[in-house]
C-alpha cells in the first residue's frame, strides 16, 4: 500500500474506512513510521478540533444559553435607588450637623462613610423637612463630592465582589449636577440646611451627631453586612411606618421548614429554612436580592419578591412574598439573632 | 407521540447544537430547527431522518427561514420543556470568554462547506450522512473533514500565540 493521504487517517480514524481499507491501512502503518507520526498528528487534530467547536458553546453566562427572566437593570433596583438616597441624605445631614463654615466638608468626607447605624437617628430629620428639598440639590452636590470616601470603606468590607460592585454603583447612581462654585452655594445651603435640622428637634439631632462621631472610630467593621439595614431603616422611617408580622403557622417538610407571616401592609409572605445538607450551591455569608417572575397564574401586577441568604448556623434561607423587598427585608431583621 | 414529536425529541438538541454552533445565536437556532421539523411534518417519507432534518436546516440557514406560526408554537413549548431540563448556567470566566472568542473566530474563517461537514461531525452524523446532508461524494468528506480539522486548530493556535505574544510585550 502506498503512504495513506490525510483524509484516508481521518476517515480510519473516525471509523468510517472499509475493512479492507482499514486492514491494509493498519498493516502499513505498522512498517512506516512517517504514516504512524500523521496517524499521531491526526488523532491530536481530531481531538483539538472537537474541544475547539465545543468552546463555541460557552456562552456569557452558560454553555447553551438557558432564558433568564428579564432582570430590571441595577440602577433600576428599588434598593439601589433608597441606598443612594440614604447616602446623599446622610452625607448631607452629616454636613449640616457639623461645625458648618469651611470645614464642613472635610467633616462630610469623614462622616458619610460609617452611616450604618447613626443614619438612622438622624434620617428623619433631614427627610421628613419639606422644606429642605430646595436646599437638597445643593446638598447632595456636596455629598457626591464625599462619595469617594464612602466608596473607599465599602470597597474595603469583605463582601462579594457582586455585592462590591452594587454598592459601589449605589454610591454612584446619583449623578447630581456637578457641584457650583462653593464660595457663592456654601453659605445659603448650610443655612437652610442647618435651619431645618434645628426648628423640629435639635435635640435629637444632637444626639444624633454625637452617635455619629463615636462610630467613626470602627465604621469598617460595622459596615459589613450594613447595607441592607440602611436602606431599610432609611426608606420606612422617611415614608410609611414599620410593617408589622405576625407568623401564621409553621410546618416542614423535606428538611425545609417553612413559616408563614401575614404582612399588616397586606400580603402573605414564606419564609423556608433549609438545612445546609440541602443548601449546596450558595456560599454562606451571601446574601441576594432579586426579583422572580410571579408564578404563571398570579394576578397581572402582582410581583412576587424573594431575598435568600445563609444565616449563622448555615441554613439557607428564603424569604419570599408579593411584597416589596424593603418588606421581606425588615421581616428578616426581626428573625432571631442565629437566623439572619 | 406524533412523529414529528419522535423526531423532535431524538433530534432537536442535536440539531439546535449544530445550527447555534453554525450561527452563533441560540434564538435564531432554535427558529431554524422549528422549521426544519415543520418541514419535515409535510415530508411524506423520509430514509435518513438525521442526514434530512441536517440537509434541511442547512439550507434554511441559506434561505432564510420562513414562518409557520401555528405548528411553531407548539413546537416553542416543546422547546421550553427541553429548556426546563436543562442545567443551570455556569458563570464565565474571563479564560473561557476567551476561548469561545477565539473559537468562534477560528470556526467562521472555514470554508462553508469544511464548516459544516466538521459541526455535522461533532452532532454525530456519520460520513454517509454528512455526504447526503451537503450533497458531497461520500468518498471526499474524509478529505474535507481532515482539512477542516487542520484549518480550524491551526487557526485557533495562531490566534493564541499571537495573544501570548501581546501580553508578553505588554508586560516587558
Amino acid at each position: 500500500m502506498q503512504h495513506p493521504d490525510e483524509g484516508t487517517i481521518h476517515a480510519w480514524l473516525d471509523g468510517e474506512l472499509p475493512p479492507e481499507e482499514s486492514a491494509a491501512l493498519e498493516a502499513h502503518v505498522a512498517e512506516c513510521s512517517e504514516c504512524s507520526a500523521m496517524i499521531a498528528e491526526a488523532r491530536g487534530l481530531i481531538a483539538a478540533s472537537s474541544r475547539i467547536v465545543s468552546a463555541l458553546d460557552i456562552v456569557p453566562g452558560g454553555v447553551i444559553p438557558v432564558a433568564a427572566p428579564k432582570r430590571r437593570p441595577w440602577y433600576a433596583s428599588t434598593q439601589l435607588r433608597a441606598a443612594a438616597a440614604v447616602l446623599i441624605v446622610a452625607g448631607a445631614s452629616a454636613l449640616v450637623m457639623r461645625n458648618g463654615g469651611k470645614q464642613a466638608m472635610e467633616n462630610a468626607v469623614t462622616v458619610s462613610a460609617p452611616i450604618d447605624v447613626p443614619a438612622a437617628g438622624s434620617l428623619p430629620v433631614m427627610a421628613a423637612a419639606p422644606e429642605s428639598a430646595a436646599a437638597e440639590s445643593d446638598l447632595s452636590a456636596r455629598a457626591d463630592q464625599a462619595m469617594p470616601r464612602a466608596k473607599a470603606v465599602a470597597g474595603s468590607a469583605r463582601k462579594p465582589y457582586g455585592q462590591n460592585q452594587k454598592m459601589r454603583e449605589a454610591a454612584k447612581a446619583p449623578t447630581p449636577p456637578p457641584p457650583p462654585a462653593p464660595a457663592a452655594v456654601e453659605p445659603q445651603a448650610l443655612r437652610i440646611g442647618a435651619a431645618d435640622a434645628a426648628r423640629p428637634q435639635s435635640a435629637a439631632a444632637n444626639e444624633a451627631a454625637t452617635a455619629m462621631r463615636r462610630s467613626i472610630a470602627d465604621s469598617s467593621r460595622q459596615l459589613r453586612g450594613t447595607m441592607e439595614s440602611i436602606v431599610v431603616t432609611g426608606v420606612a422611617t422617611a415614608s410609611a411606618p414599620p410593617p408589622e408580622f405576625k407568623k401564621l403557622r409553621t410546618d416542614s417538610a423535606n428538611g425545609a421548614a417553612r413559616t408563614t407571616f401575614a404582612v399588616n401592609t397586606g400580603g402573605e409572605v414564606e419564609l423556608v429554612d433549609v438545612a445546609p445538607r440541602q443548601a449546596r450551591f450558595e456560599k454562606s455569608g451571601t446574601i441576594a436580592a432579586a426579583p422572580s417572575a410571579p408564578p404563571a397564574q398570579a394576578k397581572p401586577r402582582e410581583e412576587v419578591f424573594t431575598i435568600t441568604w445563609t444565616d449563622k448556623r448555615g441554613h439557607r434561607m428564603t424569604l419570599r412574598g408579593p411584597v416589596p423587598l424593603q418588606v421581606l427585608e425588615r421581616l428578616r431583621q426581626t428573625l432571631p439573632e442565629d437566623q439572619r | 407521540m406524533t412523529d414529528v414529536e419522535r423526531l423532535f425529541r431524538a433530534y432537536n438538541a442535536a440539531l439546535v447544537r449544530y445550527l447555534t454552533r453554525r450561527l452563533g445565536d441560540r434564538d435564531w437556532a432554535e427558529e431554524v430547527a422549528q422549521e426544519t421539523f415543520v418541514r419535515a411534518l409535510r415530508q411524506d417519507h423520509i430514509v435518513n431522518e438525521r442526514a434530512w432534518l441536517f440537509a434541511v436546516a442547512t439550507n434554511l440557514v441559506r434561505d432564510e427561514a420562513r414562518k409557520d406560526a401555528r405548528r411553531r408554537q407548539h413546537l416553542a413549548l416543546l422547546a421550553a420543556e427541553e429548556r426546563e431540563r436543562e442545567e443551570e448556567a455556569q458563570p464565565t470566566t474571563v479564560e473561557q470568554a476567551q476561548e469561545a472568542a477565539f473559537a468562534r473566530k477560528a470556526v467562521d474563517a472555514l470554508a462553508e462547506r469544511d464548516r459544516l461537514a466538521l459541526l455535522m461531525k461533532e452532532e454525530g452524523l456519520d460520513y454517509s450522512e454528512i455526504a447526503e446532508a451537503l450533497d458531497l461524494s461520500p468518498g471526499s468528506v474524509g478529505t474535507t473533514l481532515s482539512r477542516a480539522r487542520r484549518r480550524l486548530v491551526e487557526t485557533y493556535e495562531t490566534m493564541q500565540r499571537e495573544r501570548e505574544m501581546r501580553e508578553k510585550n505588554a508586560a516587558s
